[in-house]
């Protein structure tokens, strides 16, 4: 059986079936051709459609098998038994404990404001850490898992490799590809520059599937939902120290421009609060941004030592 | 006219043939320092410091953003009044600043600050809201009054529309026709290359023929939604209907793509409406009132002075620019009368020429009035979701009266004759009239919404109704008339060049109009029609906007749907035998003199013959004689089309590749009364489907920054109208002198047409100007031959019998259609080299060298046709000149145009007709009083444009018929408020 690209009217459900479950555990093994898959996806909503239950079950499954499934053969103990089992111990406590410190534990990392790293993980995987971010990572069942606790972050998978993603309001697999996570406010936002990001949704509800140029919002409440990103540019210029806006009102591009700085702006405009704006900046010229308010908005800007300050003209 | 022949100076083919001789030789110099002034110009304008920038269309804001990415610079910019506007595609080595301005051009932004590092915009001028101190009018551009600032800033201007398009078109905005007198949307298209004006006698356009092909064979639309208000017995949409103030561009297609509409074997002209949601939700009112005097006073009966009004008003209508309205309204009243002098026919007598048959005088008064209604709302609903309804109301009341005095002639007892005149001493003398009223009345009933589903897929679909009902009513009658008599005083002619003048005579026995008696038919023409129309049409796209790049694809499918029920109340009469009429019973004239018309009292006639007349056909229902007097034009018709399309296309850096697929099948049923061969009338019912497959192909290719080159083809359709096509006579609306019965196949087929287009555009950024040089082919096959046969009747009136079908071979000659040609345009808004001291000159200049030939056939009236002849059937030059100057608070336009003659050719050449115009010019200048009130003065047809038929294929000598439509000078006022 070979997942190919036959007319889907004329192959029965169980056959589609059949090659979703054989796509999932190549996708699993990291072994699956990524165009072929999106090719095979792209055929017939059925096949994205079977690709996602088989996955939102595998999920489902996978929480389900404990220790108590695995079946153990009963022999007979002796002496020498009891050394080599006790050698096979010390060496596995002196190795699991340091694949334990390696690989098992979470590793966090933290930037502060106006701050960017870029970190990577075993499976030569890159996480990059926007400003004011605070991620853990851990090496799992042979991949990453990616945690975001608050901030942004830029996930670089190479062809062949996966990772979990987790975040309070979101688990997703990402299979190789590009991606940006934001986390502000109890807002995520996932974001698929290029790649393909597999949503859990619930042990229950099959999974759902976000593709290139698409994103992912989920609230606290996780209601999670998809859309095409309009902005891709505006979600990663970050990563080239630049910030980004597109019709956002003064006081959202003032507040994303905060997010750089430790002296922070504040609007004493009330007025001009709301005019909608537009730019690129880089997060390090906050001087030249506030001189480009005072010109295009015909306001005035001054600096305390604690802040800068956008006013009305005089 | 049986017997005519004559000698005749043929201007216009001696132009020909010379043209003919040089024509390789001038086409390939044209090209030759075309191309050499494109390359000279291109090398001056390259840039020193250029990088690449690619930024395809998108989002106005985001285009900003990935400019400041590519130039390596910060950026700021408000974006309250760019909020949904899409951007120019960008692309190829350019400097930055080049890269800047092509993406503010058009738009309301400016560069405030540049510091190398960061560039802040701002808008250009705050438009204040409501108030009546407008915005001053910028000194860098071309705009001549506040109000023209406005439309600059809210809408991309015609070169840019031109340079932004899928293939080759032109466009005309706002700007341009609110800058010269045009009176409805035909004026406004005939503004534009290688259109004919087609004008009636009240001196406003009705339709127009675009490239020479006939006015049938182009389609309209307005946003999007085909435009349905045909009328009876055509299929071409009455564009004089619609008030050009409604209107923000319009954009002549003349080679269609797959999703423009395929009835386009001449062009697609895609009109939009006002929004209220234009430049960002700028209130903008625009009131204008015109009185006008036309030069024909002294005629028999009073000419009605025109007038108009017209308003319009839009805007949006929250702070959020969400939600925007249009109104507007329009009232105009025309009058006119049209002199023209007519000789039936010529015979050689002893070498000369003289005129033979009937000679007439004849005076044409139309009246005509126009009301229009315009609301339209538009909403944007969420990001990238807008959607508009709209509602038109408009109603033409069209009304001509046509007296005629004719004095017929035998050459054979001319005396004095010399080449260029003579003088007869009989005549026999016929008094007649003639007279129409068409009124038209149109709901149009539209809506629409287009969704950016994201940065590269969109979604669109129109729905549109349009009721649409044309009431005809007309009385012609043969005239009366008395036998030769002798004159006293001979009537005199004398030729002079093309141009023949009649001087009366007069006899004792003429002036009394108690002799003169009633003859033939009396016709009285009352039909109905009422159309309902429906029209849907769904489109998705996907990256296929202009500069993005890959492979993309755009699908859609329509149902148009016609149905029309045309309701015959009309009757004829023949004088009971032993009854008389005369004309003293008619006419408040005490005497009557020769080749001078007499008014008459209408529904005194009316009753008269009513009372002295018995039906035509009989009580039996049969006829004594020519059963075409409108008892055959009860019918119901409907068409039902279903259409769908598909295009495949590829763009890259510098251009684009589309190729596309239309399929299209139409459905047909008529029923109708048509007579047997006993002359009975009996109901009659046919059905026809049939299924078109119509293919495209079309690209473009940026050269340089400047130049694009483009070529397109595609196959289209010329449906036939939906009509009875049982015998009829058609009253006359646009040249009452002539009669016309017509009768056709019922299962016509569209005229399929193959076209070709190539052009070179050459475009001088920033200015929106730019040259262009194309040529175009057509080749037309199931052509719809007409047999015709053609005399003139007694009472002095042409008339034509024509048979309609589609004839593919005669005699195994091909019976086709081929038009080719080339086209010049040039179009510069600001003259760089006219002295800014001196004020702005723009300039919009067409040429078109059109070869149009069809094939004729022979036959008609029952009789097969065994032979073919190719004709000419467009003109051959079309030369328009569009000149634009404002210097202060002073503004004057002028519009020149200039064609060779109209041919109407079938296969007899003795039948033969060519219209000639002479150059028409119209004119509009402005005087600022305050920055809201500014005073108008508007010229139409201010030469008096004289237009003769020259009949004859013998060097078509002195005119067949010479009349002039007069000239009219409108004064006016316009109030803007912002």
């Amino acid at each position: 059986m070979t997942p190919t690209g036959t007319d889907p009217r004329t192959r029965n459900l169980e056959q589609i079936r059949e090659d979703a479950a054989l796509w999932l555990s190549r996708v699993q093994l990291g072994t699956a051709d990524e165009e072929a898959f999106a090719r095979w996806r792209a055929e017939h909503p059925a096949h994205a459609l079977e690709f996602a239950r088989a996955f939102a079950n595998w999920e489902a499954l996978r929480d389900a098998v404990s220790t108590d499934d695995l079946r153990m053969p009963v022999g007979s103990f002796t002496r020498r038994h009891l050394l080599q089992l006790a050698g096979c111990g010390a060496a596995l406590a002196i190795g699991g404990a340091f694949w334990v410190s390696q690989y098992r534990g979470w590793t966090a990392i933290k930037t502060g404001v106006g701050e960017l790293r870029k970190i990577s993980l075993p499976d030569t995987s890159t996480v990059e850490l926007n400003t004011d971010t605070e991620v853990a990572w851990r090496f799992n069942q042979n991949r990453s898992v990616i945690k975001l606790v608050r901030g942004e972050i830029a996930v670089t998978l190479r062809t062949g490799v996966s990772a979990l993603f987790l975040s309070t309001n979101l688990i997703a697999t990402l299979l190789s590809g590009r991606y940006n996570a934001r986390c502000v406010s109890d807002l995520l936002r996932l974001t698929v520059v290029q790649g393909t990001a597999l949503i859990d949704q619930s042990p229950r509800a099959p999974g759902i599937v976000a593709t290139t140029g698409q994103s992912v919002t989920a609230t606290a409440g996780r209601t999670v939902k998809i859309e095409a990103e309009n902005n891709m540019d505006g979600a990663t210029a970050w990563q080239n120290g630049e910030i980004v806006f597109h019709d956002e009102p003064l006081v959202a591009a003032v507040a994303e421009f905060n997010r750089y700085l430790t002296k922070k702006i504040r609007i004493l405009a009330p007025q001009a609060q709301f005019q909608r704006v537009g730019g690129r900046f880089k997060t390090a010229q906050p001087q030249a941004f506030l001189r480009a308010v005072s010109i295009g908005l015909d306001l005035r800007t001054t600096e305390t030592e604690e802040h800068y300050l956008i006013l009305p003209k005089i | 006219m049986a017997d005519r022949t004559c000698v005749i100076v043929q201007l216009d083919e001696v132009w020909h043939r010379a043209l003919e001789a040089i024509r390789p030789w001038w086409n390939a110099g044209l090209v030759m320092a075309l191309f050499l002034a494109l390359s000279n110009t291109a090398e001056a304008a390259e840039p020193t410091e250029v990088q690449s920038f690619d930024i395809p269309v998108q989002p106005l804001s985001s285009a900003l953003a990935s400019y400041a990415r590519q130039a390596g610079v910060q950026i700021f910019f408000p974006t309250a009044r760019i909020a949904g506007r899409d951007s120019v595609a960008v692309h190829g080595r350019l400097d930055k600043s080049t890269a800047l301005r092509k993406l503010l051009a058009g738009t309301s932004l400016q560069v405030a600050s540049d510091d190398g590092q960061t560039i802040v915009l701002r808008p250009e001028a705050e438009p204040p809201r409501q108030t009546a101190k407008p915005p001053r009018p910028h000194a860098g551009n071309d705009a001549a009054s506040p109000l023209e600032e406005v439309i600059v800033r809210g809408a991309p201007r015609a070169g840019t529309l031109k340079r932004g398009n899928d293939t080759v078109a032109n466009t005309i905005t706002e700007l341009e026709i609110k800058r010269l007198p045009n009176l409805d949307v035909s004026d406004v298209i005939a503004r534009l290359p290688g259109v004919l004006r087609d004008d009636t006698q009240s001196g406003e356009d009705r339709y127009v023929q675009i490239r020479g092909l006939p006015n049938a064979a182009a389609s309209q639309s307005i946003d999007g939604v085909l435009l349905t208000d045909y009328i009876n017995s055509s299929r071409a949409a009455s564009t004089e209907l619609l008030p050009p103030h409604f209107m923000q561009s319009m954009t002549v297609t003349t080679t269609v793509t797959p999703d423009l509409d395929e009835n386009s074997n001449a062009a697609h002209v895609a009109m939009s409406t006002i929004s209220g949601l234009d430049d960002e939700g700028q209130h903008l009112m625009d009131i204008r009132g015109y009185l006008g005097y036309n030069s024909r006073s002294g005629g028999d009966r009073p000419t009605r002075q025109p007038m108009r009004l017209s308003g319009t008003w839009r805007g949006a209508l929250d702070e959020g620019n969400r939600f925007g309205l249009a109104v507007g309204g329009e009232l105009d009243r025309l009058g006119s009368r049209q002199d023209a002098r007519s000789v039936a026919g010529y015979k050689v007598i002893t070498g000369f020429d003289v005129p033979n048959g009937a000679l007439t005088a004849g005076e044409t008064y139309t009246q005509t009035q126009r009301a229009s209604a315009l609301v339209r709302f538009d909403a944007r609903l969420a990001r990238g979701l807008a959607v508009f309804g709209e509602y038109l109301y408009l109603q033409h009341d069209f009304q001509t009266d046509q007296q005629t005095a004719s004095a017929s002639v035998a050459a054979a007892q001319a005396v004095a004759i010399t080449a260029t005149s003579g003088q007869f001493h009989s005549a026999g003398q016929v008094y007649g009239f003639n007279q129409g009223a068409p009124r038209l009345h149109d709901h149009l009933i539209q809506a629409g919404g287009d969704f950016q589903v994201t940065g590269t897929e969109a979604l669109s679909f129109r729905l549109g109704m349009i009721l649409n009902t044309v009431r005809q009513s007309s009385v012609s009658i043969d005239g009366f008339g008395i036998g030769s008599s002798s004159l006293q005083t001979p009537l005199r002619y004398d030729i002079s060049g093309n141009d023949i003048a009649l001087s009366a005579g007069a006899g004792d026995l003429m002036a009394n109009p108690g002799l003169y008696r009633l003859s033939g038919k009396t016709i009285v023409n009352a039909t109905v029609s009422q159309d309902h129309n429906y029209f849907a049409r769904i489109d998705y796209l996907r990256n296929l906007r202009l500069g993005q790049l890959g492979w993309g694809f755009k699908a859609g499918v329509q149902l148009k749907t016609l149905a029309r029920v045309n309701t015959q109340n009309g009757y004829a009469r023949v004088l009971a035998p032993g009854e008389s009429l005369d004309l003293a019973a008619v006419t408040a004239a005490s005497r009557v003199d020769q080749l001078n018309p007499v008014s008459s009292n209408q529904a005194a006639f009316l009753q008269l013959i009513n009372q002295r007349g018995i039906p035509s056909p009989d009580s039996n229902g049969e006829y004594t004689s020519d059963p075409a007097d409108g008892y055959g034009q009860d019918f119901t018709a409907s068409e039902q089309i279903w259409v769908g399309y598909g295009i495949v296309s590829y763009g890259f850096e510098h251009g684009r590749l589309s190729a596309g697929v239309r399929a299209a099948h139409t459905n047909r049923k008529l029923d109708q009364y048509e007579p047997d061969s006993n002359g009975q009338w009996n109901p009659a019912h046919y059905e026809q489907s049939y299924t078109h497959a119509l293919p495209s192909a079309y690209g473009y290719q940026d050269l340089t920054a400047n130049l694009k080159l483009r070529a397109a083809f595609t196959q289209t359709l010329q449906r036939p109208a939906l009509a009875g096509s049982s015998a009829r006579l058609l009253t006359s609306y646009d040249a009452p002198v002539t009669r016309w019965i017509s009768y056709s196949n019922p299962y016509l087929l569209p005229v399929r047409s193959t076209n070709f287009e190539l052009a070179a555009e050459y475009y001088l950024a920033p200015d929106d100007a730019y040259v262009c040089l194309g040529v175009f082919s057509k080749y037309l096959r199931d052509i719809s031959a007409v047999s015709s046969t053609q005399s003139v009747g007694a009472d002095a009136v042409r008339e034509i019998i024509s048979y309609t079908s589609n004839v593919t071979q005669v005699g195994g000659k091909k019976v086709y259609g081929k038009a080719q040609g080339i086209e010049l345009v040039w179009s510069d808004p600001k003259l760089f080299f006219f002295p800014e001291r001196f004020g702005n000159l723009g300039v919009a200049l067409g040429y078109d060298y059109i070869v149009y030939r069809v094939t004729a056939i022979n036959g008609g009236s029952g009789v097969p046709a065994t032979d073919t002849r190719l004709v000419d059937s467009g003109p051959r030059h079309f030369f328009n000149l569009s000149m634009f100057y404002n210097r202060g608070r002073f503004a004057a336009n002028v519009f020149l145009q200039a064609l060779s003659s109209l041919p109407a050719l079938s296969y007899d050449p003795t039948m033969d007709r060519r219209t000639r115009f002479s150059p028409l010019l119209d004119m509009q200048a402005s005087y600022a009083i305050t920055a809201n009130v500014r005073l108008l003065l508007e010229g139409r047809n201010i030469l008096d444009q004289s237009i003769s038929d020259h009949y004859g294929v013998t060097g078509y000598g002195p005119a067949y018929q010479l009349r002039h439509d007069g000239r009219t000078l409108w004064v006016g006022a316009q109030v803007m408020l912002f």
